[in-house]
């Protein structure tokens, strides 16, 4: 049977607002296409070998988790950034998104190496940016709910996710969200992203299927619940 | 003078309100606190037992009301604040309400419970003899940021406290202990079986749960342990362990958390100096409390509401009351409004997995139906979706036969919304509280 590897990275220093909700997503539309899953969790200090993924996933957590993971992403930045230029499929929610770009300083002026998948940096602000958002994206309108005092700029030549439309972004002046490159995804976007927005999800699966299997396309599920629940979150208000 | 004309004016608003239809039960502490800013200071001092405050993510009111009926079944009578009113001004509004019209305090022992983030402000005001810290779980995190963060607030009122007693298996909530100067600390906690099935925000997500690679902890800093928890009809016997000796009891509330939320309030009792037998036998007299698996009648069915805010809670009632039957009957309310939480990620941090296999008949309503419809969809658990309250509270008592009991589970506010709809029904006693 064809199989999909997903790597989770730190599921236990990064799993707040529910992003575990992208794992269960992308497996389950896997499952009900017919393909198998398997689901692979790295830990701090522990070995992994990158080489199996097809899909990388890291979700966002409290400052405190963020400077554990950030050490121990250091240490496996080589084969992370080999991978992903090989095109495994990367999605980085929040505080994974800060640490793809190239660095994160907080507010105290400490500065946090990022493994420098994007060209980006984050600062860190006392705003904090928190509400429903909606951004337009090639991949369709996607909705979410954001919630992050750090403020991604995007350096010249790093492409956004999508255009603002509801909410603050990035860093709240830019009107842009996130940030893409090759098959490498970052966004502020929590919800969780994938359920509420399932063009986008098969678009990820599409990626790692093409990649694995040289797969063309994707059989449609029937996402009518998913549109739905969509227009609801995107009605409400900021 | 003044104090008696400052409640006078709280007591009006009150009573506007009440005539209106409203249940005023935070506008005239506002209205107050801003006239006279140390309104709860002051009346606070006029309690000769002093005050008690409950905080925590869950559990605060069942525990002040444990709390509540401990005392007033040893002859104490308490002045209590309204579950949802408790930041300072809800409390100013029950001293409002509760005190003369010549702002004579009736109670001897003010008992309030308090929200994370307040717990600095309203512990400067009352000087607690005791502060009781529940837990700390993830909840309503697009109102404080972050765990760490509420931990802070909630460290601030411990300076003013006398005693704080601790949930020592929350860690967050047991390394509060570091920020306590010249307060005395207490805690509680259970024995390790019982532990692993209540795990804390640490353990929630992680293999741990499971029990593998936990601690074996040291029981002996505990000055309160519970050390067994068995079910027994609608309610649980509970045995605690209290210097040296083991003291049972009888709950009419079910599930771990209450068992937890009951010792809590039992170390809280014994730090008024509370006889520890008088303690464990009040217990037994305390009913739950409104959302908290209490018992309605209506239009001739039984509803059981059960407040859900966070997924601790949700895992919680699932646990205690959703897994050992097939084919219940069951109606959720999701809303997001802003004390719902305005982030309905949290609905994927909530073992719905569990029921996969229990063919409940399920309903969905509220604001996010939606969500939580894609949600079950993902945990291939079927269920129906009416988002108005009120349609799905009708389809849901019809489909409903006399014998069983519909289990309602709602968000905070959607709670509110349907004991709104409850009250206006004749066979429903006016619910306040």
């Amino acid at each position: 049977m064809k199989q999909i590897t997903i790597t989770h990275l730190y599921p236990n220093e990064l799993n707040i607002y529910g992003d575990r909700g992208n794992i269960i997503a992308l497996s389950k539309r896997l499952g009900w296409r017919g393909y198998g899953v398997k689901i692979e969790e790295v830990h701090p200090g522990h070995h992994y070998d990158f080489t199996k993924s097809d899909i990388i996933f890291g979700g966002g957590g409290q400052d405190k988790g963020q400077e554990v993971v950030a050490q121990d992403l250091q240490k496996r930045k080589t084969e992370l950034l080999s991978a992903i230029n090989d095109g495994v499929v990367m999605l980085g929610i929040c505080g994974t998104y800060q640490l793809l770009g190239s660095r994160f300083v907080t507010l105290n002026g400490k500065e946090i190496p990022g493994i420098g998948v994007f060209q980006a940096e984050t600062i860190g602000s006392k705003k904090r940016m928190i509400g429903n958002v909606v951004i337009s994206t090639s991949f369709g309108t996607l909705v979410g709910f954001e919630n992050h005092s750090g403020k991604t700029n995007l350096f010249d030549g790093q492409e956004a996710l999508g255009k603002v439309l509801k909410g603050y972004g990035n860093n709240s002046s830019s009107g842009f969200e996130g940030a893409v490159r090759n098959n490498s995804f970052g966004t502020y976007l929590h919800g969780p992203l994938l359920p509420k927005n399932p063009q986008f999800t098969d678009e990820l699966l599409l990626r790692a299927l093409q990649r694995k299997y040289g797969k063309a396309s994707l059989e449609p599920l029937n996402d009518s619940l998913e549109h739905q629940a969509a227009r609801v979150a995107r009605s409400r208000p900021q | 003078m003044y104090r008696i004309a400052v409640t006078w004016l709280g007591k009006l608003i009150l009573h506007v309100l009440r005539l209106t239809g409203h249940n005023g039960s935070a506008l005239p502490g506002l209205v107050v606190e801003k006239i006279s800013p140390n309104y709860v200071r002051k009346m606070a001092k006029r309690l000769p037992g002093g005050v008690v405050l409950v905080t925590g993510t869950n559990g605060k009111t069942t525990t002040t009301k444990l709390l509540a009926g401990i005392l007033e079944s040893n002859k104490i009578n308490v002045l209590v604040n309204r579950s949802g009113s408790n930041m300072s001004r809800g409390i100013a509004a029950a001293f409002i309400e509760q005190s003369s019209w010549l702002a004579g305090v009736r109670a001897d022992v003010g008992l309030f419970e308090v929200d994370e983030a307040f717990v600095g402000d309203v512990s400067a005001k009352t000087k607690p003899r005791v502060l009781v810290v529940l837990n700390l779980l993830r909840d309503q995190l697009d109102r404080y940021g972050e765990l760490d963060r509420t931990a802070s607030l909630i460290a601030k009122g411990i300076e003013h406290s006398r005693v704080v007693v601790l949930n020592s298996d929350d860690s967050l909530v047991k390394d509060l202990s570091k920020k306590a100067n010249k307060t005395h600390v207490k805690y509680f906690g259970a024995v390790p079986k019982l532990q692993q099935d209540l795990p804390d925000d640490a353990s929630l997500l992680s293999k741990a749960t499971l029990g593998i690679e936990r601690f074996l902890p040291d029981l002996r800093h505990l000055d309160l342990l519970l050390s067994r928890s068995t079910s027994i009809k609608s309610g649980q016997n509970i045995a605690l362990k209290y210097k040296g000796e083991s003291y049972d009891a009888y709950l009419q509330l079910p599930g771990l958390y209450n068992a937890y939320n009951a010792t809590a309030a039992a170390l809280a009792a014994a730090s008024l100096d509370i006889p520890f037998s008088n303690i464990t036998s009040a217990l037994a007299g305390v009913r739950p409390a409104f959302g908290r698996s209490e018992i309605i009648n209506s239009k001739g069915k039984k509803l059981e509401l059960l407040l859900v805010k966070n997924p601790s809670g949700f895992n919680q009632v699932i646990n205690t009351f959703l897994s050992d039957h097939k084919n219940l009957p069951i109606l959720f309310a999701i809303n997001d409004n802003f004390a719902d939480g305005r982030d309905v990620s949290w609905l994927w941090d909530v073992d719905f997995e569990k029921l996969k296999r229990m063919q409940h008949k399920i309903l969905i309503s509220g604001v996010r139906a939606n969500d939580l419809a894609v949600r079950l969809k993902y945990a291939e658990i079927s269920c129906s979706v009416e988002p108005k309250l009120e349609e799905a509270l009708n389809i849901f008592r019809r489909q409903l036969s006399t014998q069983q009991i519909g289990y309602i589970i709602p968000t905070y506010t959607a709670m509110l919304g349907l004991r709104s709809l409850l009250s206006k029904e004749d066979d429903v006693k006016e619910i306040w509280k």
